[in-house]
């Protein structure tokens, strides 16, 4: 694994019974990095972070993370062969789960929840331990900082539930920061979320990749309000994946080889346009509903 | 061998019976042992509650709670089936149930809902079963309504050391695991990409709710017991934005709760219809469900006010808003 990568897929395997998701799926991610997972419905988003993030057992490849110890200060470059034995596919969850802030896409804050964004922040630092905390004074110092780094620490005493969804994205990812990861992953993290509030989620996305050089890895449904932040893009479509640079990913020529059908890329006022064949087989599926006959919508 | 139905017989005797009870007043009332034993017993029986049913409404577990209390019926009927006390059989049941509804492989909500309705259903056609072997093959009088509907002036010396145990294992069980049942609770993969399990606290939790719910069967019955575990937790969880006050506070409420539903069941031996005693699982049950009533009205005052009445921290602004996060 090269200097600086805190990620590295390589041809990364997932079947479930009676279809393969994922095919000789390959990537990886440098740390400060913002690196957006790209592509329609079903197309195998969620199975790539169920794979890194060890909640889902690989069928075969490799993956190779950087991980930071908490018994050592020093960084150690892990690796781990995944060929379908628990033991070592246990060996890599086990190092990778100390590495990552994962942000889901839908969390659910009942009003009954009686936790205020303070206290979430807090559970990502030691929620999932058993006992009762200690270190009191730091932790509360860590909070403050996070609220800090995330631009919400007016927000500290709301109740978390009754928050907007715009306000609810930025605790959840200030609850992954807590917990220092040398990567971010969110899972649709613009879903349903006005214009303005993607615009800040976005921006304090880049803040986290760019100030504090913490990896940032993020699917959508659509580029567009990404690529002003995106260092690079991985598009996954029927299993395979083209990673990249968005303008080496992202362009008629990549995108058809992927899809196996005529499909065409174009900039229309500084966004990208994607526009299938209306012939083309199962994908047309994904343009219906979508406002535009053949328009993929991602 | 407990027999329910010198309850009545000893509480009457206890503080004097008819017009005699109401001279004694209030220090009758501190002075009776049968009260002793039911205000000790209701504490500690109020105190797991709030503890308990704090998590499990937040969690969404009022449904399971509920069950949990009416699978112990059955454990209850078995107890005295085998002449021991009841207690014994509510915990086992209890126990054993938590263990089964956490264990069943439940992908979705309504896979669990569907598992408990199951275990709910089958434990009701034994608990019918052991209760009719009870009421006609041992001498327990008054089998059934002791089971379903409990009562606290039943509760005996010997039994309240074993309350006090069970109580501490609730109390301690549920604040390690506290933590971890609150992350889990907005998404159980935040705890396993720790590389933690949220089942294991799922059903450290659920045993200790079990046992929870145990001691308010021997108390109110198995039947109205939920009412307790839920009832205060659900009353001032709107009320608060923090755990532990929210904890402190249901706590609190409940033994308020349970205390003055003792009083009043030991002065209804003064009341019509018959100056016989009003039941103090009903009394408790029904200061539980007007505390609860008058804790929604509060809540629509707080919309109504912008927010300024509460218990702690956290805006209330946006109270009148639903459920679902919005943009």
């Amino acid at each position: 694994m090269a200097n600086g990568t805190v990620l590295e897929a390589r041809d990364l395997v997932v079947e479930f019974p009676g279809r393969r998701v994922l095919d000789g799926v390959s990537f990886s991610i440098r740390e400060g990095e913002l690196v957006s997972l790209i592509g329609p419905n079903g197309a195998g988003k969620t199975t790539i972070f169920r794979s890194v993030l060890g909640l889902l057992k690989p069928t075969s490849g490799l993956i190779l993370t950087r991980a930071k110890r908490q018994s050592d200060s020093a960084t150690a470059a892990t690796t781990a062969r995944i060929n379908g034995t628990a033991a070592t596919a246990t060996a890599t969850s086990t190092v990778a789960k100390r590495a990552f802030g994962y942000v889901p896409q839908q969390v659910s804050f009942d009003r009954e929840l009686p936790l205020r964004v303070k206290d979430v922040v807090r559970l990502g630092i030691d929620g999932h331990k058993f006992g009762f905390s200690r270190d009191r004074k730091g932790r509360e110092k860590r909070i403050a900082e996070v609220l800090e780094e995330t631009g919400i620490p007016e927000l500290a005493s709301k109740r978390v539930g009754e928050l907007s969804g715009g306000q609810q994205k930025k605790v959840m990812i200030a609850h992954a920061l807590a917990g220092e990861p040398e990567m971010m992953i969110l899972d649709e993290p613009l879903a349903n979320l006005d214009l303005k509030s993607q615009d800040q989620v976005v921006a304090l996305l880049e803040r986290v990749s760019k100030v504090k050089h913490v990896a940032v890895f993020l699917s959508a449904h659509d580029i567009n309000p990404l690529i002003p932040v995106t260092d690079k893009v991985i598009f996954v479509s029927g299993g395979k994946a083209a990673c990249g640079p968005i303008n080496e990913v992202m362009n008629s020529e990549v995108l058809t080889s992927l899809y196996g059908h005529r499909v065409d890329v174009f900039d229309y006022h500084g966004r990208m346009v994607v526009l299938a064949d209306p012939e083309g087989g199962h994908h047309h599926d994904h343009a219906e509903g979508h406002g535009g006959e053949g328009r993929l919508n991602w | 061998m407990i027999n329910w139905g010198m309850a009545v017989i000893s509480l009457a005797a206890a503080q004097g019976t008819g017009s005699k009870a109401v001279a004694n007043g209030a220090s009758g009332f501190l002075f009776s042992s049968p009260v002793d034993h039911a205000l000790v017993a209701g504490t500690l029986v109020a105190i797991c509650a709030g503890v308990v049913g704090t998590f499990a409404v937040f969690r969404g577990q009022s449904f399971a709670t509920h069950s949990l209390s009416d699978i112990g019926a059955a454990g209850g009927a078995a107890a005295l089936l085998a002449g021991v006390t009841p207690l014994a059989g509510f915990a086992s049941m209890g126990t054993v149930a938590a263990i089964a509804l956490e264990s069943a492989e439940t992908t979705s909500a309504k896979d669990r809902d569907i598992t408990t309705g199951v275990l709910l259903g089958g434990s009701f056609g034994l608990s019918a079963l052991l209760l009719y072997l009870a009421s006609n093959f041992t001498n327990v009088s008054g089998a059934t309504t002791g089971v379903l509907f409990g009562s606290l002036f039943t509760v005996s010396a010997s039994t309240l050391p074993f309350l006090a145990a069970i109580s501490v294992v609730v109390v301690l069980s549920v604040g390690l695991v506290a933590r971890r049942l609150t992350l889990a609770s907005f998404d159980p993969d935040l705890v396993r990409v720790k590389g933690k399990s949220p089942r294991t606290a799922g059903l450290i939790f659920l045993v200790a709710l079990g046992l929870a719910v145990a001691m308010a069967s021997l108390s109110l019955g198995a039947i109205l017991s939920a009412a307790l575990m839920i009832g205060p937790a659900a009353s001032v969880l709107r009320l608060t934005s923090r755990v532990g006050t929210a904890v402190l506070t249901a706590s609190l409420l409940a033994v308020a709760e349970t205390w003055l539903g003792i009083y009043l069941a030991y002065e209804s031996y003064s009341w019509p219809p018959n100056h016989d005693g009003w039941p103090a699982s009903f009394l408790v049950v029904a200061l539980v469900l007007l505390v609860y009533l008058a804790s929604r009205g509060l809540e629509r005052l707080r919309v109504l006010m912008g927010g300024n009445v509460g218990l702690s921290g956290g805006s209330a602004t946006e109270r009148g808003r639903g459920a679902t996060p919005h943009v």
